[in-house]
């Protein structure tokens, strides 16, 4: 009796366990498939790509080629990487030196300046693309990569925020110790509190990649020439440009994805981190 | 010990000094420190927002100097009928869109909170299209859902069932939208992950010791423990939702039409395509006012139903 009921339960256990897997599996090819689909796309003939079929030989690597001279490939990869990387350095810097201030100084408008930067962390990206344009024609700055990369050397609100409950973590002891030692505030930052969050600014160079390396709405608004466009940009204007071609069209997609996807492999623990940090734990 | 005591006297001798206590020349150093995010505030932020609720009383093509309407703008807006058309079609992404990535997410997040082998590598799965680009991952779509060629409306007619048009049929269009979003849930599905894992594993232990079933389990323990993930995915939901464009901008094309476009692309319209930069202005505080009060409805109305554990 005993021994028909273990089996019963065990039979239980292993009949979910199969139904959990094929619903898995299932979720996963509405994940993985439309990029599976794009990339046995990009590899088609154009004259064989209405037929569906995963895998045709033989592989017209040349849609590749294709794609990247139809659009001015690496003059739009270099802008991108302008964009990219100047908005991570100004964001590691001065977010986490404003961070620091907020953090570790104290000063009597710090209370009211600090919901000052809550209260920016509320206002919706959207509303702030008429005005910010605005203010970018007033400057001249239209059609120059300056309002898609300048913003970032004066730190953002959301980045301030995060690295000051970091540094808040770190013991106070440590800034005393330091400045015994007769180290000066910015040492004090620079020495000893950027090297000891070194896991958020990596949290934050990746996210950072990945939304401007993404952003699509900023370009449009603020580029107009294609030889200022970034490759988000290219791509939208690609299909505009000529009757679909969907194979090059796919192949330029897929190029696109690589650098998202490979620091995505790369950087998945710093992905899991950052959920834990957004304050929704803790 | 007694260098550093030392120190500090010196410390102090030379800001008396210089007549400044430690006190005021540490909070001078605080504002040297935060000066660029001032400085940043001040000039994007605060100057764009002042000058595009000036603008938003005017009539401006942003060439010719802006003249002064009042509230025409406004008025016009109430007229205007593609302005509540897309009002409409944002709502509809949102009333639509959220809840289902709200419900599907959890059940994604469950499924993949069992402690079975693989299961990190369908987390992965599961969250890699949040990370891929919006331009790029909106014409993968556009060709999935192609009504003659697309491998979506294939399968459908091999399970026997005619495909609809998607994009190109005005009563589905709204729905491939929606379907495309939710190719973005590995997001939620963390978040409440996040949630999951953060419950006590001893209150589904005492509840089966009490004879509790499954169902009890979630409905008594899971659901009210995750509410205050359900209720950020809610308020983020909500908030990105209302700002839709990009996906509706690449997969519509110059094809947006009354039943697609949503208001930030009306807005968007209204700035790049007409040059009139007063108006679109106006649209910004509209949609700002609607973003600012459906949230703090929501931060009400938590009060009724998101459950925070009192000793935290």
């Amino acid at each position: 009796m005993k021994q028909s009921l273990q089996r019963m339960a065990r039979d239980i256990r292993i009949s979910k366990k199969v139904l959990s897997y094929f619903v898995l599996i299932l979720l996963a090819f509405f994940f993985l498939g439309p990029l599976l689909w794009m990339f046995s796309t990009s590899l088609k003939d154009r004259t064989s790509l209405f037929n569906i079929e995963w895998f045709s030989l033989p592989w017209h690597w040349e849609n590749y080629t294709y794609a990247l001279t139809m659009i001015p490939f690496w003059n739009q990869l270099k802008n991108t990487l302008i964009v990219v990387v100047l908005n991570i350095i100004g964001q590691l810097l001065v977010s986490s030196l404003v961070a620091y201030g907020f953090a570790r100084l104290e000063s009597p408008v710090k209370k009211p300046m600090f919901i000052l930067v809550l209260a920016t962390m509320m206002i919706p990206s959207a509303t702030m693309v008429i005005p910010s344009y605005i203010l970018f024609k007033h400057l001249g700055w239209i059609d120059t990569l300056l309002p898609l990369t300048v913003p970032a050397f004066f730190g953002h609100a959301y980045n301030i925020f995060l690295l000051k409950i970091f540094y808040q973590k770190i013991p106070f002891e440590y800034d005393e110790a330091a400045r015994l030692d007769g180290a000066g505030y910015l040492r004090i930052w620079w020495q000893l509190l950027l090297p000891l969050t070194k896991p958020v600014l990596a949290t934050i160079a990746v996210f950072t990649f990945q939304n401007n390396w993404n952003d699509f709405f900023g370009p449009l608004i603020y580029l107009q020439s294609v030889e200022n466009f970034t490759l988000q940009l290219g791509l939208a204007s690609f299909s505009g440009m000529y009757r679909v071609d969907w194979t090059s069209l796919m192949a330029a997609a897929t190029v696109i994805m690589i650098p998202c996807a490979f620091v995505f492999v790369v950087a998945q623990k710093y992905f899991a981190q950052s959920l834990s940090i957004t304050g929704l734990k803790e | 010990m007694k260098m550093g005591l030392e120190k500090i006297g010196l410390e102090l001798a030379t800001s008396t000094h210089k007549g400044l206590s430690q006190k005021q020349r540490e909070s001078m150093f605080f504002l040297i420190i935060v000066s660029p995010w001032i400085l940043g505030f001040l000039l994007f932020t605060l100057f764009p927002i002042v000058s595009s609720l000036l603008a938003s009383f005017t009539s401006w093509d942003i060439i010719t100097p802006p003249e002064f309407i009042g509230v025409g703008n406004y008025i016009q807006m109430i007229k205007d009928s593609q302005v509540w058309q897309s009002l409409m079609n944002t709502l509809y992404y949102t009333a639509i869109g959220v809840p289902a990535t709200i419900i599907f997410g959890l059940f994604i997040a469950i499924l993949v909170s069992q402690r079975i082998k693989g299961i990190y590598m369908f987390r992965s799965f599961y969250y890699l299209p949040c990370v891929l680009s919006g331009v790029a991952t909106a014409f993968v779509w556009k060709w999935l859902l192609h009504p003659m060629f697309g491998p979506v409306n294939y399968y459908l007619f091999l399970l026997g069932v005619d495909g609809p048009g998607w994009l190109a049929d005005p009563l589905w269009s709204k729905r491939s939208i929606v379907l495309y979003r939710m190719w973005f849930i590995g997001g939620t599905m963390m978040i409440f992950l996040a949630g999951l894992n953060a419950i006590p594993r001893e209150y589904y232990e005492a509840a089966e010791i009490d004879g509790a079933s499954k169902k009890q389990c979630f409905w008594r323990i899971t659901l009210p423990l995750l509410t205050p993930s359900i209720f950020f995915c809610l308020i983020t939901g909500i908030i990105a939702s209302l700002q839709i464009f990009g996906e509706v901008y690449i997969m519509m094309g110059s094809s947006a039409d009354e039943y697609t476009r949503p208001f930030l692309h009306y807005l968007w319209m209204q700035a790049f395509t007409f040059q009139r930069m007063g108006y679109a202005s106006a649209l910004t505080w509209v949609l700002f006012i609607i973003i600012f009060v459906v949230t703090l409805i929501q931060l009400i109305m938590q009060k009724r139903w998101v459950y925070y554990e009192v000793d935290k």
